[in-house]
């Protein structure tokens, strides 16, 4: 009998040059060892030269990876209980449903994390592919069919052996039909099955007990694997790779400055949106200069995802990304610690203490000085100040009246104090949030503090959160006054400021410009307003604490006579 | 700065060469960061046909920052003062730098088609726009008349 195999080895000569890498061929080889053993060693060729068709060899088979053409809007969608079951219900699936959350936020595109919607959708540009291996028998094409295999990860048994059928239905007797096969698979499958532009993987466990040796459907999958939902993980990473392969072909024009720039010049964020390095760093220093770590976000409008953190610190300049990791804190409710350099102290809010995790020094929030549980700031023989009494925040402790009490009629005390202070003009006022001193010099009395962002009624100081406290109160938005000139309150103040202190000196905070007397001529100042110390001869802040003055050219008590010593100087108060 | 002028370079050119029908927009002498604009009134609102003047003034740090607005035609709107000015809240809360100045004027001819009475500049003209719209109606469009040719 006359084989063709010329029509074979032409078959494989135009795979060959036409899916090069997709292309390979699987054959076992049998070595024998010195000592007699004997062993099979599976003989894969990639390469497109080493690929040769040799007709005799039984075990040799051709593999083919075919990667769907998928359609714009695809999406894989996965039940929203589902997922959240199976990362409880065994350990090994744990594992995978851990992976699958990492790349959530990897993949999710235009993923909806709404939680009253039932679905889960991962928007996907790539799939991994399907494998058609493939056998010649010795009458093909005249005769039969080649035997084939189709193995993919990620759809069921059931699906691909309709693909299987419908494939058997393709060969027509002397026609070479493996080109066919692919070319079906790549753009009609999808269709074909009535998956359209969205694949749902199940919770459904599979049963990989019936698979058959011989059956002509595999699914490709890892010894722990229970349902198709476990192939989510590798669907993800494989699109992520993917789409990052195809975003590295081209250049790209930034949405911002309309710049073209190739892929390695720009940075692809977790949601497939992307900009380029130049505006992303303008992004960066601009918006943490002025506080508003928020916007910190993908520049896409409505798009909710965030810069990382490894990204702003490439991004950033040293200084602002310093400079950031503070602004952070400061939004999780942390404070300078006021008793050593670098310390972040976290507010304890039932105690009324901040504990710093650097130095150990724990201080009450009513007195500022070392905590003392248990007993009054009046029994420990340290008043409290007025000022730091009013610090304290009417939200943080709701349950307990009797401290709200004492903080409210705190606070009336200091609001009537702010008032009786001629000194204090009535555009600056203390921020009722963080107290640090507001300077309103134009627009509307709707403020919005600097350095806490919190938004208050300039008239009233109460926190609100939009207009509609100025329709219904007695606080006008606008105040007839003309706003004072720009620039000329401080040094009037200073002046009667520094007489009221018995001449003793003031300066203005070097950080919130809040005024601070100088008491006893101590050069060693405290902001009432934002804690920050600093020295009244040199003029700079000061973060080693009374150091300062045993290792610069500062005294620590000035000029004329040196009184009685304080560490810390209060503000005076009258 | 380069980024700035690069981009209002090529917004300008986009506004010149395509140019949309409601709105016009033109530097003001060589200064890139100084714009006037003109948005025509949107239909079924008082403010219709009338043609109001807008200054932009654009910030170095644009687009990362948003431009400030300044109505030089007088309007009788509750969000926008009796000088002209715009609560700068309009577009700096949910701003981002994909914006361009073309949706800043779409924002303010949304402004005039829905006036936000929650949100005033001018009180009084809130007030009546809640509870006496046939006036406000009215009022706005006598403004219209005398000032927005």
């Amino acid at each position: 009998m006359d084989f063709d195999y010329d029509l074979q080895q032409q078959e494989i000569a135009v795979l060959k040059s036409i899916f090069a890498d997709s292309f390979h061929q699987h054959s076992t080889k049998k070595v024998v060892e010195e000592n007699g053993d004997e062993y099979y060693k599976a003989d894969i060729r990639k390469s497109r030269e080493e690929i040769s068709y040799d007709p005799t060899n039984e075990d040799c088979y051709f593999q083919m990876k075919i990667t769907l053409n998928l359609p714009e809007d695809f999406k894989v969608k996965v039940k929203r209980s589902d997922l959240v079951n199976n990362s409880i219900s065994t350990t090994t699936t744990t594992t995978t449903s851990t992976t699958s959350r990492l790349s959530l936020g990897h993949a999710g595109h235009d993923e909806k994390k709404e939680d009253e919607s039932e679905y889960i959708e991962y928007a996907i540009v790539s799939l991994p592919c399907l494998s058609l291996n493939f056998q010649y028998p010795q009458n093909y094409p005249q005769e039969s069919a080649p035997l084939f295999q189709l193995s993919c990860s990620w759809l069921t048994i059931d699906q691909m052996e309709r693909i299987v059928e419908h494939l058997d239905t393709l060969f027509d007797k002397g026609e070479l039909v493996i080109f066919k096969y692919i070319d079906w698979v790549k753009d009609n499958a999808l269709d074909y099955l009535g998956l359209g532009n969205e694949l749902l993987l199940t919770n459904d466990p599979i049963n990989s007990d019936f698979e058959l040796i011989g059956s002509r459907a595999q699914w490709e999958h890892e010894y722990n694997w229970v349902s198709m939902l476990s192939v989510l993980p590798r669907i993800l990473s494989h699109n992520s790779h993917e789409s990052k392969r195809l975003f590295s072909l081209n250049s790209h024009t930034c949405p911002i400055c309309y710049c073209d720039y190739p892929a390695s010049e720009m940075t692809i964020l977790q949601c497939n949106h992307f900009l380029c390095n130049e505006c992303l760093s303008a992004t960066c220093n601009i918006n943490i200069q002025s506080k508003n770590i928020q916007l910190l976000k993908c520049t896409e409008p409505d798009c909710p995802q965030t810069f990382d953190i490894n990204t702003i610190q490439h991004a950033a300049s040293a200084d602002n990304f310093a400079k950031y990791q503070d602004l952070v804190k400061l939004s999780k409710g942390y404070t300078k610690c006021t008793n050593c350099p670098n310390g972040w102290a976290f507010i304890d809010v039932h105690t009324q203490s901040t504990f710093c995790s650097n130095c150990y020094f724990s201080k009450c929030l009513m007195c500022t000085n070392g905590f003392h549980p248990g007993v009054y700031c009046e029994d420990v023989g340290r008043a409290p100040t007025p000022i730091n009494k009013a610090n304290l925040m009417v939200k943080r402790d709701k349950s307990n009246q009797k401290l709200k009490d004492k903080i409210q009629e705190f606070q009336a005390v200091k609001q009537e104090e702010w008032k009786n202070r001629n000194f204090m003009d009535r555009r600056c006022k203390p921020c009722p949030y963080c107290h640090m001193m507001i300077w309103k010099y134009d627009g509307c009395s709707k403020m919005a503090c600097t350095n806490c962002s919190t938004k208050f009624c300039f008239i009233c100081l109460k926190i609100i959160q939009d207009y509609s406290h100025f329709n219904t109160g007695t606080c006008q938005l606008f105040e007839l006054e003309t706003p004072v000139p720009v620039f000329t309150i401080p040094t009037k103040l200073i002046q009667e400021f520094t007489q009221q202190s018995n001449d003793c000196g003031a300066m203005k905070c070097l950080r919130c410009r809040s005024l601070i007397a100088r008491y006893k001529f101590n050069n060693h100042l405290l902001c009432f307003s934002c804690k920050t110390e600093m020295c009244y001869q040199c003029k700079t802040i000061i973060n080693s604490g009374t150091k300062h003055y045993t290792t610069s050219s500062c005294q620590q008590h000035g000029d004329p006579t040196p009184v009685a010593t304080t560490t810390t100087t209060q503000p005076k108060t009258q | 700065m380069a980024t700035s002028n690069k981009r209002l370079q090529k917004e300008i050119t986009d506004i010149l060469k395509t140019p949309p029908t409601w709105c016009t927009a033109q530097v003001v002498g060589d200064n890139l960061h100084k714009w006037k604009a003109t948005v025509i009134g949107p239909e079924n609102s008082p403010y219709e046909k009338g043609n109001f003047e807008i200054e932009l003034d654009i910030p170095v740090d644009y687009p990362f920052k948003p431009p400030a607005l300044k109505f030089t035609t007088k309007i009788y709107h509750p969000n926008i003062k009796s000088d002209g000015t715009v609560c700068s809240e309009l577009l700096s809360q949910n701003w981002s730098p994909q914006l361009k100045i073309f949706d800043v004027l779409t924002t303010i001819r949304l402004l005039l088609q829905e006036p936000n009475p929650e949100s005033p500049l001018e009180v009084e003209i809130a007030q009546q726009f809640k509870n006496d719209r046939n006036a406000f109606n009215k009022a706005a469009k006598e403004y219209c008349k005398k000032y927005a040719k």
